[in-house]
C-alpha cells in the first residue's frame, strides 16, 4: 500500500513537460465563445430542482381536474388557496439553499457571484409561480364570479403571508433546522387558511375587499423588504470573504 | 472551462509533450486543440466532457505523425532536444515509466499526472472503466517489477 502510494506520488512527476513559452501570449488573445446571459439563464433552471417543477405542474393539473368535475367551483378558492403556501415554500427552499446547507462561500468562489445567480433563479421561479397562478385565476374565472382581482386578492394573500413568514425565519436563523421550521410555517399558514374559510364561510365577501387589498399590500411590502434583506446579507458573505482573501 | 482554461493548457500540453516528445511541436499542438475545440463547440459553460478535448489533441498529434511519416522513429530522434532541466525529478522511475508499453504510458499520465477520473480515461481512450483498471493494475505490476530490479 505504502509502495503503490509512494509510486503515484512519483508518476505525478514522472510525465514533466519542459515549461510553454507561449502559453500567456495565446491565452490572452485566444477569443473562445463566453456565456451569454441566456446561456446563464439557461444553466440556471438546470440547477433548480424537480419537486419545484413537479409541485407547480401537480397544482396546476390538480386545479384543472378539481374545477372540471366540481359542482360547486367557489368552494375551490379555499382548498387552492391553500395549497399555495406549499409552492411558495418550496420556491424559497430553493433560493435559500446556499444558505441553509452553508454553500455560499463556495458558490461566492464561482465565475458568477451568489447574488447575481440567486437573483436570476428568483427571476425564474417567480415567472414560473406567476404564471401558475395566471394558469390557475384563469381556471377559476370562467368557472366563478369573482373578477380577476379578487380572484388574485384570494389566492395570493395566504401565498404572500408564507413567503413573507419563511423569509423572516430564513433571515433571521441560520441552521439546517431553518426549513422544517419553515415547512411548519406553511402548514400552519395553510390549516388556518382552511379552518377560517370552514368558520366564516362568508369570509370572501365583496365588502372585505378592502380589508383584503391592505393585506395584500402590507404582505407584498414585508415579502419584498425581506427579499432585498436576503440579497444584502449575500452582499455582506461577499464582502467578508473578499476581505479573507 | 474558462477559470482552469490556464490548467488544461498545461496538461494538454503535457499530453501532446508525451505524444510527439519536442517542445515546440506540442505547443503548436496544444494551440490547435485550444482552436479547434473552441471552433467545434458552442459554449463550454457547462462543463462539456475533457473527452472531446483529447480526443482533439490525439488526432492532431497522430495527423502530426502521418505528415511526418516517422510513427515510431519520431520520439527517439526528438528525445535530443529536450529541456534537461524539465526531468530533474527521479530518473529511476521515468525510465521504468518509459519502458512499458505506450498505451499504459498513456494512462499513467492521464490517471497520474493530468488527474483524470477512471470515466474520463475510459471516454478518451474509448475503452471501459474495467479495462481502464485492468490496465492500470498491470502497469503497477510492470513497473514493481522493473523498479525492484533497479532496486527502487
Amino acid at each position: 500500500m505504502g509502495y503503490r502510494y509512494h509510486l503515484k506520488k512519483e508518476l505525478k512527476s514522472a510525465f514533466d513537460a519542459p515549461t510553454p513559452r507561449r502559453k500567456d501570449q495565446f491565452i490572452n488573445q485566444l477569443n473562445y465563445p463566453k456565456a451569454s446571459r441566456l446561456d446563464f439563464i439557461k444553466s440556471q433552471i438546470g440547477y433548480i430542482r424537480k419537486r419545484v417543477w413537479i409541485t407547480s405542474l401537480l397544482l396546476f393539473i390538480g386545479t384543472l381536474l378539481a374545477l372540471y368535475f366540481s359542482k360547486a367551483p367557489a368552494s375551490l378558492i379555499w382548498v387552492v388557496s391553500s395549497v399555495l403556501p406549499f409552492i411558495s415554500l418550496v420556491t424559497i427552499n430553493e433560493i435559500a439553499r446556499s444558505t441553509t446547507y452553508h454553500m455560499e462561500e463556495l458558490e461566492m468562489s464561482c465565475k458568477y457571484n451568489l447574488l447575481e445567480v440567486s437573483i436570476i433563479r428568483l427571476g425564474i421561479l417567480g415567472i414560473t409561480n406567476l404564471a401558475v397562478l395566471f394558469g390557475i385565476i384563469f381556471l377559476f374565472l370562467g368557472k366563478t364570479d369573482f373578477g380577476f382581482v379578487r380572484l388574485g386578492l384570494y389566492l395570493l394573500t395566504p401565498y404572500l403571508l408564507n413567503c413573507y413568514g419563511t423569509l423572516f425565519v430564513i433571515n433571521r436563523l441560520n441552521s439546517r433546522d431553518t426549513m422544517y421550521i419553515c415547512g411548519g410555517i406553511s402548514a400552519l399558514i395553510s390549516s388556518l387558511n382552511t379552518f377560517l374559510t370552514i368558520q366564516n364561510k362568508e369570509i370572501y365577501r365583496e365588502s372585505d375587499r378592502l380589508l383584503w387589498v391592505t393585506l395584500f399590500l402590507v404582505l407584498t411590502v414585508l415579502s419584498a423588504k425581506e427579499i432585498v434583506r436576503l440579497f444584502k446579507r449575500m452582499e455582506e458573505l461577499q464582502w467578508n470573504s473578499s476581505l479573507t482573501v | 472551462m474558462s477559470l482552469s482554461l490556464n490548467d488544461q493548457y498545461d496538461k494538454i500540453y503535457k499530453y501532446c509533450y508525451f505524444k510527439v516528445k519536442n517542445k515546440e511541436i506540442a505547443e503548436d499542438l496544444t494551440q490547435e486543440t485550444f482552436l479547434k475545440y473552441f471552433n467545434q463547440t458552442s459554449y463550454i459553460n457547462r462543463g462539456k466532457p475533457l473527452a472531446y478535448l483529447y480526443t482533439i489533441a490525439k488526432n492532431l498529434c497522430i495527423d502530426f505523425y502521418r505528415k511526418c511519416n516517422k510513427v515510431e522513429g519520431f520520439n527517439d530522434e526528438m528525445i535530443g532536444n529536450d529541456d534537461v532541466s524539465a526531468f530533474e525529478t527521479n530518473f529511476a522511475i521515468k525510465q521504468a515509466v518509459s519502458t512499458l508499453p505506450v498505451e499504459l504510458q498513456e494512462i499513467l499520465l492521464l490517471r497520474f499526472a493530468n488527474e483524470l477520473s477512471v470515466n474520463e480515461i475510459a471516454n478518451i481512450m474509448k475503452i471501459s472503466r474495467f479495462t481502464v483498471y485492468r490496465k492500470l493494475n498491470k502497469a503497477f505490476d510492470l513497473l514493481k517489477t522493473i523498479l525492484r530490479e533497479e532496486d527502487f
